[in-house]
């Protein structure tokens, strides 16, 4: 099962119950300066932060959101990883 | 090399700095004064100056690439005072403040030279490009003039509490409507010229404009740049 790291230097935050992933000094040489991203999208940026692998993600999304079919979720957290891999501001873990 | 320090308060707060090029200071509004010891707070590295020139036109002077490089680093030093330089058109008009915002070359001074020739005598600039935004711990947020005004080189002394924002963009029809911070976060918050380095920075930086979102409320105007525009912002404001 494949591992993941967020940038060092880029920063979730919230504006008016709004979320921004902002990017510091050298983090922004590698992906955009500011990002909103949805309140769920958060919610994995802050698993992510902590170390949360794919599986722990989904049993936590699961659990967040009272979700008995994982399928849906898998494939949207799959797709949040890969949106965020694409945009510099999460690495794999080893890069 | 350096020639000395120099202080210059800036929304009632003291910057130091230390300049490359003598003639920088005196692009500066209020002209800064020379201050005793070698602590600064702002200088603008002969890196950035390299950087700087390139974003600039080609004949740009060493002071002109200075005192443009200096915006970026002065509202990054303001932010240790919940301030920060945004960039905007700021008036004042019954006693508020109001910040006509948008990318360059977007109409930001357009829309205030229609409202001046229009409804004469009613605004008064504060700065017509880079005013400074203050947090206060009352939760009002204060808008302030700066040494950096834009072509037209528009300021005043004055200052005044937020009344609204007004993000401009150019369309085919004017229209304007409310935005909710949803949709106004992530334009307002580009439009700082805070280039955060580091997490506490980012911090500060988000954290005013939270302040800002919950000070004053936040319009959009689609618009042809036209009287019919301005007078549709005025109508507008008044309502509020």
């Amino acid at each position: 099962m494949e591992r993941y790291r967020t940038r060092p230097g880029v920063i979730l935050t919230s504006i008016c119950g709004e979320y921004l992933l902002v990017a510091a000094k050298d983090a922004r040489e590698h992906c955009p300066y500011c990002s909103q991203i949805s309140e769920s999208s958060a919610f994995l940026w802050r698993k992510l932060v902590s170390g949360a692998g794919e599986e722990e993600l989904l049993r936590a999304v699961c659990t967040e959101y009272e979700i008995d079919d994982p399928g849906p979720a898998r494939q949207a957290i799959e797709d949040f990883i890969g949106k965020m891999l694409q945009m510099g501001y999460l690495l794999r873990s080893g890069e | 090399m350096l020639d000395g320090v120099y202080q210059m308060d800036i929304a009632g707060h003291p910057l130091r700095y230390a300049f490359l090029y003598p003639r920088t200071r005196f692009k500066l509004r209020p002209l800064p004064r020379r201050v005793e010891g070698e602590d600064f707070d702002v200088c603008v590295t002969p890196e950035k100056i390299e950087l700087g020139r390139g974003v600039l036109d080609p004949g740009s002077t060493d002071d002109y690439v200075e005192y443009r490089c200096l915006i970026e680093l002065t509202a990054r030093a303001l932010l240790r005072y919940g301030c920060s330089i945004f960039h905007a058109v700021a008036f004042v008009w019954r006693e508020r403040a109001w910040l006509l915002t948008g990318p360059s070359e977007v109409g930001k001074t357009t829309q205030l030279m229609n409202w001046q020739r229009l409804f004469p005598g009613e605004a008064t600039v504060i700065s017509g490009d880079m005013p400074v935004l203050e947090a206060r711990e009352d939760g009002s947020v204060w808008v302030h003039p700066s040494s950096w005004n834009g072509k037209e080189n528009l300021y005043s002394a004055l200052s005044a509490p937020l009344g609204g924002v007004v993000l401009l963009e150019q369309g085919r029809e004017n229209r304007i409507g409310r935005l909710p911070p949803a949709q106004s976060v992530s334009p307002l918050f580009k439009q700082f010229m805070a280039l955060p380095e580091t997490e506490e920075e980012i911090l500060g930086l988000t954290g005013l404009e939270d302040r800002l979102l919950r000070a004053a409320p936040v319009w959009k105007l689609v618009n042809l740049g036209d009287d019919d525009s301005t007078r549709l912002l005025r109508r507008t404001l008044e309502q509020l």
